[in-house]
């Protein structure tokens, strides 16, 4: 009675593993090969509107256009500059005043084409009096971005601006906190999140 | 082997007393039990957050009080409001649907000499503004030596809308060491003693011009 059946066992054993093994292990490589379980990275960022509100955390952001300008050295030594200026009005949504030139800047992760200032890039508020950089909470604040154009460059026709935004981060147990660019983890490296692509027509310079 | 038999009858005697004695004891210690972790779960409430850790040490004053934090003292001794700030060389003009709030303000040190931070004003709904970078520091009370023995008087302006003005108060702080961060830093926090009507005049009556540097 118990031969037959023990028979049969030894019978369809030797199949039945192998094959479940493999089918599992060919799932597997496929997942694996594909990209694991994680989420697929959206490889188009959402495309960003002008003039509409664009919430990147610690700021409430429009952009409102793009040009080109040249500025007059302050002193009369020096030649003037040509810049690409980006205009965008912030309102600084935390509770304390923010810096233009670093906290908000810092959210415009790339610009496309690239512009690669050699002094940088320098962010101002513009008042009557001269530059100011502080962005003063609940205030909307104009903005200007000024990537500086290398003389006889031509400046592109339009440009992108991958934008991110800003997190409030604190410790459990210790004092730090702050607001900091928001970054994901990709492939063991810290990049910062993209929260959309903006696409602005670059003014041409006035001529006067 | 009577000493073996009153050992062996003893126990069962003793364990009869200890038991109804540990019947009483079991709901006693139960109780207790309950009340002493009830006593330091309800105590984690009390644990500061991080935010209080991290937050100074605030003495509280009016305007024209000397308010002392050990550190440093601080006084406010007036306020105004102005349209555009004359600093000798420009006029600088406040922004639209703003003005410039003038804090006169006065400060001394009981031993180290010292800096103070650029002042703060801080709203009634919690925001703080910080005095505006327009006006050179130089030109504010953060310039000076706070020395012991005396009274440094000075200004801070800060650019402001009119909603940030009632209830507003200016923060007083002292920098931190630049090697090490110290915790419970102290910070002077002064009531600008600014009511609804107070703080419309200073909004709509604004002095067209605050000279920069005058002495009183």
């Amino acid at each position: 009675m118990t031969e037959p059946s023990s028979e049969d066992n030894k019978a369809q054993r030797p199949i039945l593993v192998p094959a479940v093994g493999l089918v599992l292990a060919t799932g597997l490589g496929i997942t694996a090969l594909l990209g694991g379980l994680n989420e697929a990275p959206d490889p188009n960022p959402p495309a960003l509107k002008v003039a509409t509100e664009i919430d990147q955390g610690q700021f409430k952001t429009q952009f409102v256009e793009s040009r080109v300008t040249t500025v007059q050295p302050d002193t009369s030594f020096g030649d003037p500059k040509r810049f690409l200026e980006v205009e965008a009005k912030v309102t600084n949504e935390g509770e304390e005043t923010a810096s233009a030139g670093s906290a908000f800047q810092s959210t415009l992760l790339k610009i496309t084409p690239e512009i690669k200032p050699k002094y940088g890039v320098i962010t101002i508020v513009p008042t009557q009096s001269g530059p100011s950089g502080q962005l003063q909470p609940g205030v909307q604040t104009k903005v200007l971005v000024r990537y500086e154009l290398e003389p006889g460059v031509k400046p592109p026709d339009k440009v992108t601006l991958d934008v991110g935004t800003r997190e409030y981060l604190k410790g459990d147990f210790t004092p730090a906190r702050g607001w900091v660019t928001s970054s994901e983890e990709k492939d063991d490296k810290q990049v910062p999140v993209v929260l959309g692509q903006i696409t602005l027509p670059v003014k041409p310079e006035a001529r006067s | 082997m009577t000493a073996t038999d009153q050992r062996r009858s003893a126990p069962p005697r003793q364990s009869r007393r200890s038991s109804r004695k540990g019947g009483g004891s079991k709901v006693l210690n139960a109780v207790v039990g309950l009340a002493l972790a009830g006593g330091a779960i309800g105590l984690q409430t009390l644990m500061l957050t991080s935010e209080q850790l991290g937050a100074p040490l605030t003495y509280t004053g009016a305007v024209k009080d000397e308010v002392d934090t050990g550190r440093f003292s601080a006084r406010v001794d007036s306020i105004s409001s102005a349209r555009a700030i004359d600093v000798g060389d420009k006029t600088i003009e406040a922004a639209k649907d703003q003005v410039f709030l003038v804090v006169q303000a006065a400060a001394t040190v009981p031993k180290e000499p010292l800096h103070l931070q650029p002042a703060e004003l801080l709203t009634d709904d919690g925001k703080r503004f910080a005095a505006t970078d327009r006006i050179e520091k130089a030109k504010t009370l953060s310039n000076p030596w706070i020395q012991p023995g005396w009274w440094s008087s000075g200004l801070f302006v800060f650019e402001v809308p009119a909603s940030t003005l009632p209830g507003a108060r200016a923060v007083f702080s002292i920098p931190t060491s630049i090697f090490y961060g110290e915790p419970y830093m102290p910070e002077v926090e002064v009531d600008l003693g600014l009511d609804d009507a107070a703080a419309q005049r200073l909004f709509t009556a604004p002095k067209d011009v605050y000279q920069l540097g005058d002495k009183r």
